[in-house]
């Protein structure tokens, strides 16, 4: 075997020292992880009560004139952008950063009779009408009554929610002595503004005989636990004792629709679902048992739709197939 | 034979026996290599040593009194709340003469106390007044809310009452924020905390309302503790149920009250209406954090199981979540 020089020697032991000097150096730099590093300007801003919240904008609030007599402004109106929305709502935050928030801005307003009545008026603008109405949709209350705005609301004891294009409203009061005050407010503020009214357009073509037109809601993302499946308005329908809801989407492409219900026919099979026929007369529908409920898939043009976990598989049955004559009809 | 020129030096060539030598030396070296990066693989990702400069939060908990949980069922929090401490014994096994009291309350949000998003004012007052009676010689009430911290004072009512109960306010300031680290914890590592407010402080009861979170399923008692954490906290979102064990193991209650008298079961933690709360006539107080809100979490429709910052505290050795193996004590005000 051929010796090695002196100078090689040298060369080969300074490369390994080096070597070993940079595997020792990451070993240690790994056990300083600071997560303070990676908020780069928490040095800059304080450590303490860092709050980001926008400085009061005067003028750019609600004008006065759609604030209701009776009600005075308790301050000055915040705002707050997607940095700092959840240094108002905190956690709540990413259901807004989800659906393509812009911003939001706030104020809160006092009862000139009485002091401790008060209200805020949230003012969330979204990217688009259809990310304002899911907001407004997937946070609906239970028990709460539709409003006549002449756009998509309803009211709570104590608080009122609509939507207006890309605009989402909550109206929230300290007090139920508020109600008309909330009202007046929120007609003010749809009258100053130009009316969307062609917002549903999707949502129209749930068959109307059962429907319960307060029901409907848009889901933007992992529509019943299935991640490709998107951009899904469901609504519910009394059939009888049975309470059924129906799903329906519009996609890019009619190949789009039917590969999709494809796929979450496939999901179903994969989660404990068997195939149990179709329903008559609508050849690209598809029943599944899924343990002790029924769903029903179908794809019809550039649209999925179906029915969702209905204990009944007649009443599965009955309004899927009127959802499907009803897309039939749209079709023409 | 070859043909060696001369003016060429003499090409060396491996033989079979320098091949194999090589090889050995080399399937060698790779395979130390090899071993020595799995002997310092660490799963657990990297740990910074505890700073020796940085402050300690103090273990507030009463080793006499053991783990325990009572559990009142009713519809008025003032009874229910008398009613659980006293299955637990009474306040005065927890707070001594000469004590001086922290609590720590929900005041995250400027909203009424009606949306029962922030900590009630009723219950905040009975807990201070009775923490006198047991002969506390100071009771003060903070939490780094989320909005203007005097806008949350004001507008939730807890401002009220903790002056008109005689109680401190501590309304968060920065110099009352220290950097530190909690040996165990994943994220508070260096982090400012709301350090001052724990001055001279005895004894610390959190008191919490029972709510739905959008990102964390659940915001009861160890969710609380969040209060205390300053800088740009809301980064820890990414990974709540991590972060939520970490404030376990940072703070060491003396006791934790859970306000279940009204759930919040939708639209959490923020709320906006009553009509996002369910009245579930519950109110827990317990030395075992982990095991309240084990306890809670049925209030909320879920199972501990369905909140892996439960599993995740218990684990890290913060509480059990298997609250009934501690008897739970369990009273009615009818």
């Amino acid at each position: 075997m051929r010796r090695t020089g002196i100078a090689e020697t040298c060369i080969g032991i300074l490369i390994l020292a080096l070597l070993a000097g940079i595997t020792g150096w990451v070993y240690f730099a790994q056990s300083l992880f600071d997560p303070g590093f990676y908020s780069v300007s928490l040095r800059e801003e304080g450590n303490g009560s860092y709050r980001k919240n926008s400085l009061p904008s005067p003028g750019s609030g609600p004008a006065s004139a759609l604030i209701p007599e009776n009600l005075i402004p308790m301050g000055p109106e915040e705002t707050f952008d997607s940095e700092t929305l959840s240094d108002k709502i905190d956690g709540k935050a990413e259901l807004y950063l989800s659906s393509g928030f812009v911003k939001l801005r706030a104020r809160r307003f006092v009862s000139k009779a009485d002091p401790k009545s008060w209200l805020e008026l949230f003012i969330y603008e979204m990217a688009d009408p259809t990310k304002a109405f899911s907001v407004y949709s997937s946070q609906k209350r239970k028990d709460s009554k539709p409003v006549d705005l002449g756009v998509s609301a309803y009211a709570t004891e104590d608080a009122l929610f609509f939507t207006n294009g890309p605009k989402y409203f909550e109206i929230i009061s300290a007090s139920k002595d508020l109600g008309e005050a909330m009202t007046s407010l929120a007609k003010n503020l749809v009258e100053a503004e130009p009316k969307y009214t062609e917002q549903q357009t999707e949502a129209s073509l749930f068959p109307l005989e059962s429907l319960d037109e307060s029901s409907i809601s848009l889901h933007m993302s992992d529509v019943f636990g299935f991640s490709k499946l998107d951009r899904v308005y469901t609504a519910s329908y009394g059939v009888g004792v049975a309470q059924v809801t129906a799903f329906l989407s519009k996609r890019e492409s009619a190949q789009e629709a039917a590969d999709l219900a494809a796929a979450y026919g496939r999901f179903l099979l994969e989660n404990g679902g068997v195939e149990a026929g179709e329903i008559p007369g609508a050849p690209d529908s598809r029943i599944y048992k899924v343990f002790d409920t029924y769903e029903v898939v179908l794809h019809r043009g550039k649209f999925l739709a179906g029915t969702h976990e209905v204990d009944n598989m007649e009443s599965a049955k009955d309004v899927a197939s009127r959802i499907y004559g009803k897309l039939e009809e749209a079709g023409r | 034979m070859r043909n060696i020129s001369k003016d060429h030096p003499p090409q060396w060539e491996m033989n079979r026996r320098d091949f194999l030598i090589r090889s050995a030396k080399a399937g060698i070296t790779l395979g130390a290599a090899t071993a020595i990066g799995y002997l310092l693989y660490d799963p657990a990702g990297p740990g910074a040593p505890v700073e020796k400069s940085s402050v300690a939060l103090p273990d507030f908990s009463v080793p006499e009194a053991g783990r325990k949980i009572a559990i009142a069922t009713g519809d008025d929090r003032i009874k229910t709340v008398n009613a659980a401490l006293k299955a637990l014994g009474g306040i005065e096994c927890f707070v001594k003469k000469g004590d001086r009291v922290l609590i720590k309350v929900n005041a995250a949000f400027a909203t009424p106390p009606s949306l029962c998003a922030t900590t009630n004012p009723e219950l905040l007052a009975e807990v201070t007044h009775l923490c006198f009676r047991a002969g506390a010689t100071a009771v003060a009430v903070t939490d780094n809310s989320i909005n203007n911290p005097e806008s949350c004072f004001a507008l939730s009512g807890i401002g009220d009452a903790a002056q008109s109960s005689g109680a401190d306010l501590i309304v968060p300031r920065e110099s009352l924020f220290s950097n530190i680290t909690v040996p165990g914890s994943n994220f508070i590592r260096n982090w400012p905390v709301l350090f001052g407010a724990f001055h001279g402080v005895t004894k610390l009861i959190g008191i919490a309302p029972v709510k739905d979170h959008h990102r964390s399923g659940a915001s009861m008692s160890m969710k609380n503790w969040y209060g205390f954490i300053g800088g740009r906290r809301n980064i820890f979102h990414q990974d709540i149920h991590t972060f939520i064990k970490d404030l376990a193991l940072m703070i060491r209650p003396t006791l934790v009250i859970l306000d279940g008298i009204f759930a919040m079961i939708s639209n959490g933690p923020t709320g906006g209406s009553v009509s996002d709360l369910k009245q579930t006539h519950t109110m827990i107080v317990s030395t075992d954090q982990v095991a309240a809100d084990a306890a809670g979490s049925a209030l909320l429709g879920k199972t501990p199981a369905d909140l892996p910052f439960i599993a995740k505290a218990e684990q890290a050795g913060a509480g059990t979540s298997d609250f009934e193996a501690l008897s739970p004590l369990r009273v009615s005000t009818g």
